[in-house]
């Protein structure tokens, strides 16, 4: 840097300029990827955001409706008392096989280990059909037991399903495939590490920047206040092309009962994403407000 | 200063353009297909 460009307020030369845009542009992606990360390892793995979607608003009164039509279904097919199964689930029940299903398929992707599958919530399912007086009459007291046996796992197959909107074999089959060509929770330990590596990146950067700009703080400030801008601006323009693909529309076209889970989901990540857009872009034009003020106090 | 000033504004849109046409590319090669993949992917996993 030429002596002149040493004395405080001047910018320095474009020699020392063009590398530090270049680390600006550096730093706006290392800022960039650790928010999408983030963003991404808690849709993949936070088991408590599943949680929360899996509850919100009307999701079990949906799922209970499901389940109740199912069982007068299966009432109207068999002969019985749709009462006699709907009064074994309760939204208490539900709520908890909710809640086991997540911690289920949560710790099934990161251990890559398929665990044992939560028990669905039918106790006393089989004695309340055979004491049914429409099925004893309907059925011949030789064919009740493997009727009501028959009825029972359908019935538990309507609970299972509203419970777990995405195939069970499928998942199972997934984490089997994926767990023979990766370690699993190594690859997890390694996801999460992610955000960190991303951050230690935009610090390399930022250092860098305030090398090339000989330790000049209110100028590195211009740069590094423009980066933490820039990529707030496209944390909230990423909302943009994930709104397009229509993934909500998409889901509720294939399945009803996930309308209200993707749409809390949706909403969850949609509000953080913004939060951080919006901290990042008021941090960054903060940091170059105080970079132009520095400099107009030099330059005065 | 005032020359700096008008530019100071400038600097995030700059920084972020080159990523915005990164994606934006993207987008217009891989996106219909993403999209399609995407679709027949929920309906094979949902369960109805």
């Amino acid at each position: 840097m030429s002596k002149k460009n040493m004395k405080a307020g001047r910018l320095p030369s474009l020699g020392a300029r063009i590398p530090a845009a270049v680390f600006a542009l550096l730093l706006t992606g290392a800022i960039w990827a650790a928010v999408l990360s983030l963003l991404g390892i808690q849709l993949l793995t936070s088991r408590g955001l599943h949680e929360r979607a899996a509850l919100a608003g009307d999701a079990v009164e949906l799922q209970m409706t499901r389940i109740e039509n199912g069982f007068r279904e299966l009432a109207d097919e068999f002969g019985f008392e749709p009462e006699t199964l709907i009064s074994l689930v309760s939204r208490e029940k539900m709520e908890n096989l909710d809640r086991e299903v997540v911690r289920w398929w949560t710790e099934s992707v990161a251990t890559g280990r398929i665990g044992e599958k939560p028990t669905v919530p039918l106790e006393g399912a089989e004695e309340a059909l055979k004491a049914d007086s429409r099925l004893s009459a309907s059925v011949e007291p030789l064919l009740l037991p493997t009727t009501v046996e028959k009825i029972t796992a359908r019935a538990g197959r309507i609970v299972w399903k509203s419970a777990v909107h995405v195939r069970d074999d499928l998942l199972t089959a997934g984490v089997q495939i994926a767990g023979r060509q990766i370690n699993l929770p190594q690859a997890a330990e390694l996801l999460g590490k992610v955000p960190l590596a991303a951050l230690a990146a935009a610090l390399l950067f930022a250092g860098l920047i305030a090398l090339c700009m000989s330790r000049r703080l209110q100028t590195a400030g211009h740069f590094i206040g423009g980066a933490m801008a820039a990529a707030g601006l496209l944390t909230a323009l990423t909302l943009l092309p994930v709104k397009m693909l229509n993934l909500r529309g998409m889901l509720a076209e294939a399945s009803g009962a996930l309308t209200a889970q993707s749409a809390h989901l949706e909403r969850i990540l949609t509000l953080e994403s913004l939060g951080c857009a919006v901290l990042l872009i008021i941090a960054g034009v903060l940091l170059m407000l105080l970079a132009k003020k520095e400099y107009a106090r030099h330059e005065g | 200063m005032k020359k700096q000033g008008k530019w100071i504004w400038l600097t995030p849109v700059l920084l972020a353009l080159p990523f915005i046409a990164a994606v934006g590319a993207a987008a217009a090669l891989y996106g219909p297909t993403l999209q399609n993949l995407v679709s027949v992917a929920i309906k094979l996993a949902v369960t109805k």
